[in-house]
């Protein structure tokens, strides 16, 4: 099983390094935004999948992301590598900010805030307009990756994108299995149990809403870099509740259900025509209440199921 | 060890722990009886920080945690189990015992050394040996049967390396067997350990307690050893109503 | 600036009242199902299309209105008896969070249904009644204060139905404690599904009221959903007259302060202020959940 898993990943990592080989430009940009917004459901995935806590405000965040990267660019003639930290740093001091306060609130109030503050931070972009030029947007000339490759290439653009996307899905992946991430698990099975053993439940929830964040902050400077552009629209509320329903639909608790669930619901966006542009939204709607009423794991839950019951059956075959 | 000094907690007008003195001595097992609604359960929410006090004061080897954090109070060495068992049901048994541990003798840092994750699983499958479902280590919390839960309940709660445990209730719900089991448990952490124990079944009680406290409407109705309060009349009356027998009663109570 | 002021203070009081039934059926349904309905939005935007096309059919200002405020909050509620059953029945016993999923999901599907059948271009309603009256130097559309006292004679509707009739009495039991509730005889399914069913045609109600003043579109709701959202969050769950007084606060202020600073802007500050509020009252909230 566990060669096995490592064999499908090969598999997958090789597959993405030969694409811009095997296919044209749609699908290597489309490839590219999935790997981008997957970034964004796994902060979803460390907030609401690991800690229990359900944030709606995470546009707020990609938002801030975006435009730290557009303005450290625009204005301090940034590197890539400095403007990608500022937007982690922007949006994790939000995020402190914010959770500070409503870590103390639990289920619906927790959602709820977060869809405020989200909201707060989208008028105040639309509001200073002469910082964000609201819904127009800041376009910008990227500046050189290592000084010499230009992010206008495609296949600098796509590499860059992808080598990114596996440097970040790794360290998450290594944050959730470690005891933090067991923690936070704990934490979503049972906060009070965890205080009683003694360790400060605020500061941790306040930690995992911070890295959630600052992830969802880094895959919205990742996306202002990979358009050259960033509007007030990041922040809106409906983009808030896309990561969520791409994790649900690829299943939460898993660090490779929020990942599906993206490819899945961007390809069939993707794969919609123009004029076909709000029968998608009925799709996704239909597919994600079909899928909290009949596989609350969402696809990763029924594969991992599916799996476990092959798995069974050929044990009792032999 | 413990000493509660007029201990008092309303809540809005009802009276739930009303000016309580007591002190349990270091190494000894304290059982904690009482009718429903005596404040027991209140009086173990007052010592781990779950409720804030009304008045009065609570010292711990000497020192006040009156009204201190409950992770605060657990850090100076106080674990608790609870009425309905609390436990982390998606977590193996293993990790459930693990979080303890990790607590006390690792750290939440993500690049610690994995062997030391290992060698905290280790002592959590130690623990679970002890406490007898080590076999069960590798399942999730929420696959044990009820009384194995209560078991991991307990388990948990010394992973945390408590110097005070107080167990709520740990053989409401079990069967005689698991009864046993049990018992005999905490018989042997009392050899370790300050125990306190909430506890409905009186044989159990009389079984493991060196000293019982009768708790009646928030108030300390009597305190003494064991053969002293199954003795004693005004418990007989006042706990029991007017049964002679203070076994059958409270065995009847616990099934109530 | 005086003038200007009056006519703000007073649109921004209209305008309160339509919120605030917005804001009721919102607070309803949480406060007794525990349920946050994301989709009320779209099913106010339904209630004013709902409205559009009657009067279009009937081509009569005024009487196409009176038949769309008893039609329109039927077929509503209609629509919210059959996602209701098909959507949120099957995970009632799921954890109460996700509900907000479903509903986000339920918001996706009947935003854009209604963009297939309205299409996506603005519609508006006529004014049902025409008059105007003469305010200060200027005039004032009486359909506006005729608005405001239809909603206000809901709101006291519902309020009555809820404190002073039988079935009011069933629904707070079936709050209460639902299984006791039950097994005292109260059709708690049949209860809770009245509830949802009647918090989906307040919306649409709210969408009758406030189409002759906005324009019709399929998005309408995308707006105000949010105002609503603020004022429920503000007023606590499931309280009617704390609604209706943070729903005037909420307008009042905005009112106000756009004549000092832009409307995004008082956006910004209205809401900081409701988050303030909300994290300070949190103890509150916190015992209200922890009951649960």
């Amino acid at each position: 099983m566990r060669f096995g898993k490592l064999f499908l990943f090969a598999v997958i990592v090789a597959a993405l390094v030969l694409l811009p080989y095997l296919s044209g430009r749609f699908t290597r940009t489309m490839v590219s935004e999935i790997l981008i917004f997957a970034l964004f459901a796994l902060s979803i995935e460390v907030i609401y999948g690991h800690t229990g806590m359900l944030s709606f405000g995470q546009a707020g965040f990609f938002g801030v992301g975006a435009y730290s990267v557009a303005l450290t660019i625009i204005h301090a003639n940034a590197g890539i590598a400095t403007a990608l930290m500022a937007s982690v740093v922007s949006s994790a001091a939000i995020a402190v900010l914010v959770a500070a306060f409503a870590v103390h609130l639990r289920g619906h109030y927790f959602a709820l805030v977060t869809i405020v503050m989200g909201l707060i931070l989208y008028y105040a972009a639309t509001g200073w307009r002469s910082l964000t030029n609201a819904e127009d947007g800041l376009s910008f000339s990227r500046p050189l990756l290592f000084d010499s490759y230009s992010l206008s290439e495609p296949l600098v653009s796509y590499y860059f994108v992808l080598a990114i996307f596996l440097a970040v899905f790794f360290l998450v992946r290594f944050l959730l299995l470690s005891p933090l991430g067991r923690i936070f698990r704990a934490i979503r099975e049972n906060e009070d149990r965890v205080r009683y053993l003694g360790y400060d439940v605020v500061l941790l929830k306040v930690l995992s809403f911070a890295i959630s964040g600052a992830l969802a902050g880094f895959s919205g400077g990742m996306f202002a870099l990979f358009s050259a552009y960033a509007n007030t629209e990041f922040l809106h509320w409906t983009l808030s509740g896309e990561p969520v329903m791409w994790s649900i639909v690829g299943g939460i608790g898993s660090i490779y259900g929020p990942i599906i669930g993206t490819a899945l619901l961007l390809y069939l966006r993707e794969g919609l025509s123009s004029y076909l542009i709000h029968v998608y939204p009925i799709i996704v709607g239909t597919i994600i209440i079909a899928t909290i009423i009949f596989f609350p794991g969402g696809l990763a839950g029924a594969i991992k199921t599916r799996v476990a019951h092959v798995m069974a059956k050929r044990a009792s075959g032999k | 060890m413990l000493e509660t000094k007029s201990l008092s907690r309303s809540f809005g007008g009802l009276t739930a722990v009303s000016d309580l003195s007591i002190q349990v001595p270091a190494g000894s097992i304290r059982a904690i009886i009482g009718p429903n609604g005596a404040g027991k359960t209140t009086l173990f929410n007052l010592i781990t920080g779950a409720v804030p006090l009304t008045s009065g004061d609570i010292l711990f080897e000497g020192q006040s945690i009156a009204n201190k954090p409950a992770q605060a109070i657990a850090r100076l060495g106080i674990s608790r189990t609870f009425q309905l068992t609390s436990v982390f049901p998606e977590l193996t048994a293993r990790e459930n015992v693990w979080a303890g541990i990790n607590r006390v003798s690792g750290s939440l840092n993500p690049l610690q050394f994995g062997s030391r994750v290992r060698q905290n699983e280790r002592r959590a499958e130690d623990i679970l040996e002890q406490v007898g479902i080590a076999h069960r280590a590798s399942v999730t919390a929420k696959e044990l049967s009820y009384g194995q839960q209560r078991i991991l309940d307990i388990a948990m709660a010394l992973s945390a390396s408590p110097r005070l445990l107080l167990l709520d209730e740990p053989t409401a719900g079990l069967g005689v067997k698991e009864t046993d089991t049990m018992t005999a448990l905490i018989k042997r952490l009392g050899a370790t350990m300050t125990v306190m124990l909430i506890e409905h079944d009186i044989e159990v009680v009389l079984e493991v307690a060196d000293k019982i406290t009768v708790l009646y409407n928030g108030k300390l109705l009597l305190e003494g050893p064991p053969a002293e309060v199954a003795g004693n009349e005004t418990v007989q009356k006042v706990y029991l109503g007017h049964q002679a027998n203070i076994k059958g009663a409270m065995t009847r109570s616990s099934h109530a | 600036m005086a003038e200007t002021l009056v006519f703000q203070l007073l649109n921004a009081m209209v305008w309160s009242w339509v919120l605030a039934l917005l804001a009721l059926g919102l607070t309803l349904v949480f406060g007794y199902l525990d349920i946050v309905n994301v989709a009320h939005g779209a099913l106010y935007a339904i209630g004013a299309a709902v409205s559009w096309w009657i009067i279009q059919a009937t081509g009569a200002p005024l009487g196409g209105f009176l038949l769309s405020l008893v039609v329109a909050p039927i077929v509503v509620a209609l629509i919210g008896i059959v996602a209701f059953q098909t959507t949120l029945r099957p995970i009632e016993k799921q954890p109460p969070i996700y509900t907000l999923i479903t509903t986000f999901g339920l918001f996706f599907v009947l935003q854009h249904a209604l963009f297939l059948i309205f299409g996506g271009a603005p519609r508006s309603v006529d004014l049902p009644v025409a008059t105007l009256i003469p305010l200060l130097d200027r005039t004032y559309p009486l359909y506006r204060i005729l608005m405001a006292c239809g909603a206000a004679a809901i709101i006291a509707g519902l309020w009555y139905v809820l404190h002073h009739s039988t079935y009011g009495t069933w629904i707070r039991a079936v709050q209460q404690n639902r299984d006791v509730a039950t097994a005292m005889g109260i059709p708690a399914r049949q209860v809770t599904l009245v509830v949802f069913a009647a918090g989906c045609g307040l919306a649409g109600l709210a969408g009758v009221l406030a189409a002759p003043v906005l324009q019709v579109r399929y998005d309408m709701g995308i707006d105000i959903i949010i105002d609503a959202f603020i004022v429920v969050i503000a007023a606590g769950f499931g309280n009617i007259l704390g609604t209706i007084i943070v729903a005037l606060i909420y307008q009042l202020v905005q009112g106000v302060m756009v004549m000092m600073v832009t409307p995004v802007q008082g956006k910004v500050l209205a809401l900081s202020l409701v988050l303030a509020w909300v994290l300070i009252r949190r103890k509150g909230l916190l015992e209200r959940e922890k009951r649960r």
